[in-house]
């Protein structure tokens, strides 16, 4: 690549990066503004600096009890989905039935319908079943978001590690079920990962389950406790910032450790 | 380990199945309570709670609900039956719960209990539907001119606006511009965004020109000359640029708290905001009655009203009635900012340390409904209509007197009895 | 060689007993697809299936005067309702938007980050940063930074010389514009993680012998890039259509739909209309026009892709 090549791949890459972290200083900038005076914030470089939001926010509200039963639930989905998830794609992949492409399909449009108009049924279903306030209950809600992409995913690894790998082990004498376990999973590891980290992230984000099926405080989750700060007559801006980026330092996390898998995982299995 | 298949899903399974986090607290009472674990307002709901179970031993379960998120709550659970023995209500929607039979009448009960003298005259009046009162009062407020005296003295103003003409000169007067052209300092607060505070905005200003959105017999006026005359003066005032545009109504509250805009027409809840995140200009903040000649608009704010399905009415009756007794009203202004509905809640002392809720208790009784008498239940159809047409000539340039005609229509269209 | 742990040993084809019918024998689709159905069925199906029951219902809880009649009333008051086609006319325009503008910049990002060597790693965590704020928080300090006062955006552009800054949120004109940046900005990241590891998936070799036969990066995008990469662009697209279409936290938390309905989508509709107007029914034939339109559009959309597969020639 020319000189010049590389100067323009890098300036666009700032560009883009200026655009992608922007918000995140903002936001980092607004979380560090004295409660109350972030609406008349002028300029780019904030003059005034505190921390006390950032220990407000732990001294004022329970939020080591929310990160943590948002590990919980998230964790939980994430594992669930997987296992669930890799179960059904690995049938859809192996198994040939009339009906696949359109069952498929039909993974794809429960995702279509809106939240509002699912969620007074589901309330009405969760308060019949029980699962009403519990971390179950959020769980099994967030499985349900995630799994059909999980199925549809993990489908898609299953389809490129050839069948005669299954098969020899077969022969070997494993069961269908151990193949899978033992020979199709470990080859799709790097898809797993991806389908955990889109697991994770989503049950971590949502909102409309963890907000609308629990209300008991204590079982909050970190979407829950972020959203708490707006109040009737003022919204705690400053506040509410220093929690998201509390609340984003997880996923970082994950993000960082995973990340390599991530892009692994999406499309894997190709070459053998 | 022979199965690690199933044993992997045993594990999983119990780890749904399992029960979690904390012990549930099995209260004999749920209690719908907004923000519960709030400073302020939620302090005294505690107290009140703590206080009744230990009195009376029964056992309080609040259902803790943020302020944004209450009244979808209490449509999904009052929809799908799962309601609390306990409901916060108030007059915008007690029409709708009564109409779906959600809540016991409570009259028998409050006169037993003696509560009709406890409460200050005229709180059960947005209570009663058709003669039976369902809820009982706890919460009211107006709003009342709030500016900055400070803000007032350095610009050589030496009296906050009486009449709408005054608030607008005034307006103009206050606004300091920076070198960038951009305001540094608004003259005051209006609000206009896509929200229900800017219907009641066009309430108080047309009151203030002698007007309101119906009539006697329930029926609307909002093309009358009072309120044209209001949506024109809101024009006035925004194109004047002394106020901000398209902030949203929490976000005017943080500028007005922070010394951002000098006048605002606002609630007593500033104070203690302002007191905790501005305590060095704390003391330049204060009150003064409405810029004009005619009532307030507000009212009760928050009523306690029993669950038709109640297991326990007298217990949650019991735990409704506690709230009005003098040791629990005269906490009240301990911890909220609010007006109570006690008779003579508050001490001399607790006035004398708080000048600034004169006022707004001055104003309580006379306060104008913001809803509309006889169509109580209309408000959600209604305050996007009217807001609507405030957004049609503010924003967009539309005369007054067509937007309210629109609305007009758009109302007896939708609402008319 | 693959050592078998379990101590049965059981020939294929034949049926046995116990859990073994499940493990290898006719059993074993239930047991894999059973829970995925079941949990999905459950919390997803039932819901939409009593969703779709309550369109032909009436429940309004302002006005309980009808309730409980049955009948196609609500479709055509759906069919006469000029506010809905509006509603959906905007969503289809932000979903557009929304694709063009997240896909358009994922594949502009994948690609200037497969090539490079050094802090690759760096590179892809900062487009992935957008990702770990949920969307009621990005739509809060989007909000702030548009402000037409004392908002950031503004203020850059002022040091910009570019003039002063429309009121982003207010103004009709803009309204639309300024709630696509947000939800692009918050959307992107999970294309780019699809399409950059569909790039590099793209064997190396193709692009060498492009490059013996002198194609130039332009060619060697048309003929070698795309065509590899059409796959994974379809599924992204999809599913950048269907969040698109589904959008909601971002728009009513910046508008409420305004000003004047401007930004009025349907899933903002919907919202009114069950948790404002308290018309469940019609709430719940609003959630089928969107669920039947979102599959009309994403069927469409495959079998337009799957036709193009077939027509065109790949590398």
């Amino acid at each position: 690549m020319t000189a010049i090549g590389t100067f323009l791949r890098w300036a666009a890459i700032a560009l883009l990066a200026t655009f992608a972290l922007f918000p995140i200083y903002w936001m980092l900038v607004i979380a560090m503004t004295p409660t109350g005076f972030s609406r008349s914030l002028d300029g780019i470089w904030p003059t005034v600096f505190t921390t006390e939001n950032f220990t407000r926010i732990f001294a004022e509200r329970p939020m080591t009890r929310w990160i943590l039963n948002s590990v919980i639930v998230a964790g939980l989905t994430s594992a669930l989905s997987l296992l669930v998830g890799t179960s059904c794609g690995y049938a859809l992949s192996r198994i040939r039935f009339r009906g696949a492409g359109a069952l498929m399909l039909l993974l794809l449009v429960t995702q279509m319908m809106p939240a509002t108009s699912i969620i007074v049924p589901l309330y009405i279903l969760f308060a019949r079943v029980g699962l009403l306030d519990t971390m179950q209950g959020m769980v099994i809600g967030h499985v349900s978001l995630v799994l059909p992409l999980a199925i549809w995913m993990s489908k898609g690894f299953f389809d490129r590690i050839p069948s005669d790998l299954d098969g020899a082990a077969r022969i070997d004498g494993c069961t269908r079920l151990s193949a899978w376990w033992y020979v199709a999973l470990p080859l799709a590891a790097p898809g797993l990962a991806a389908i955990f980290i889109y697991g994770f992230v989503t049950s971590w984000h949502d909102f409309l389950f963890a907000h609308t099926l629990v209300h008991t405080p204590s079982r909050w989750t970190a979407a829950n406790g972020i959203v708490s700060f707006r109040g009737e007559y003022f919204t705690l801006h400053e506040m509410q910032m220093a929690a998201a980026l509390v609340f984003a330092a997880p996923v970082i996390v994950i993000f960082v450790l995973m990340q390599r898998w991530i892009v692994e995982g999406a499309l894997t299995g190709s070459v053998r | 380990m022979n199965h690690p298949f199933l044993t992997a899903v045993l594990l999983a399974s119990s780890a749904v199945l399992a029960p979690s986090g904390t012990a549930r607290a099995e209260g004999q009472l749920s209690f719908l309570v907004v923000d519960y674990d709030a400073p302020g307002m939620g302090q005294w709901w505690q107290l009140l709670v703590e206080t009744y179970q230990s009195t009376t031993g029964v056992a309080i379960e609040p259902r803790n609900v943020s302020a944004r998120q209450y009244y979808e709550r209490l449509v999904l659970e009052t929809a799908s039956g799962t309601a609390a023995d306990v409901l916060t209500v108030n007059p915008n929607n007690i029409l709708e719960l009564v109409a779906g039979g959600h809540l016991m009448p409570l009259d028998a009960m409050i006169d037993a209990a003696g509560l009709r003298d406890r409460i200050v005259p005229g709180g059960f009046d947005r209570l009663t539907v058709d003669g039976v009162t369902y809820a009982v009062p706890i919460t009211g407020r107006t709003l009342e001119l709030l500016y900055n005296r400070c803000q007032f003295e350095e610009a050589g103003i030496a009296a906050p606006p009486t009449t709408p003409q005054e608030f607008l000169d005034i307006a103009q007067r206050l606004v300091v511009v920076g070198d960038d052209g951009r305001v540094v300092r608004f003259g005051a607060n209006m609000v206009s965004g896509n929200e229900d505070p800017t219907y009641e905005m066009l309430l108080m200003w047309s009151i203030a020109f002698g007007g309101s959105f119906s009539d006697g017999q329930s029926n609307f006026t909002f093309d009358s000359p009072p309120v044209i005359e209001a949506l024109e003066f809101m024009r006035a005032v925004y194109d004047s640029g002394a106020v901000a545009k398209g902030m949203m109504e929490s976000d005017l509250r943080a500028l007005f708290a922070t010394g951002g805009a000098a006048m605002t027409i606002d609630g007593s809840w500033q104070f203690p905001f302002i007191q905790t995140n501005n305590p060095e200009n704390f003391a330049c903040f204060a009150s003064a009655p409405v810029p004009w000649d005619g009532p307030s608009t507000g009212g009760v704010n928050m009523a306690l009203a029993v669950n038709a399905k109640a297991a326990d009415p007298e217990a949650a009756f019991a735990f409704i009635a506690m709230s009005a007794t003098p040791e629990m009203q005269g906490r009240f202004s301990d911890f909220s900012a609010y007006i109570p509905y006690g008779v003579n809640a508050l001490t001399d002392e607790q006035r004398a340390s708080k000048p600034y809720l004169e006022p707004f208790l001055a104003s309580i009784g006379t306060a104008h409904p913001i809803f509309i008498p006889g169509h109580q239940d209309d408000f959600n159809a209604l305050w996007p209509i009217v807001v609507d047409a405030v957004t049609r000539t503010l924003v967009d340039g539309v005369p007054a007197a067509e937007s309210l005609a629109q609305a007009q229509s758009e109302a007896v269209a939708c609402c008319a009895n | 060689m693959i050592t078998p742990r379990s101590r049965r040993w059981v020939a294929p084809g034949r049926i046995g007993r116990g859990w073994i019918w499940f493990a290898d024998g006719p059993g074993f689709p239930l047991l894999m697809l059973f829970p995925s159905l079941i949990v999905l069925g459950l919390v997803i199906g039932l819901p939409i299936l009593r969703a779709i029951e309550m369109s032909f219902d009436t429940l309004n809880l302002r006005r309980p005067a009808n309730n409980g009649e049955t009948g196609l009333h609500n479709y055509l008051r759906l069919l006469a309702d000029q506010r809905a086609w509006n509603a959906l006319g905007l969503s289809a325009l932000f979903m557009a938007g929304s694709v063009a503008g997240s896909v358009g910049l994922a594949l502009a990002a994948a690609l200037l980050t497969r090539r490079v060597t050094r802090g690759q790693a760096l590179v892809r965590l900062t487009f992935l940063i957008p990702w770990t704020v949920p969307a009621v928080v990005t739509a809060l300090v989007w909000g702030v930074m548009y402000d037409g006062n004392f908002g950031v955006v503004n203020r850059m552009l002022d040091s910009a010389g570019l003039g002063p800054g429309a009121n982003w949120l207010i103004d009709r004109r803009t309204a639309l514009w300024a709630l696509l940046a947000a939800q692009v900005w918050n959307e992107f990241p999970m294309s780019f993680v699809f399409l950059l590891a569909g790039l590099m998936a793209i064997p190396t070799e193709l692009y060498e012998s492009a490059r013996i036969d002198r194609a130039g990066p332009w060619s060697q995008f048309r003929f070698v890039t795309l065509p590899q990469l059409r796959p994974v662009l379809a599924i992204t697209v999809v599913l950048s259509m269907i969040m698109g279409f589904k959008a909601f936290p971002i728009i009513f938390v910046l508008t409420g739909g305004g000003p004047n309905r401007a930004t009025e989508t349907l899933t903002v509709l919907t919202f009114t209309t069950a948790f404002r107007d308290l018309d469940f029914a019609y709430a719940a034939t609003l959630g089928v026009l969107a669920l039947v339109v979102s599959a009309l559009m994403v069927t469409g959309y495959l079998r337009l892709v799957a036709r193009l597969d077939d027509g065109r020639e790949v590398t």
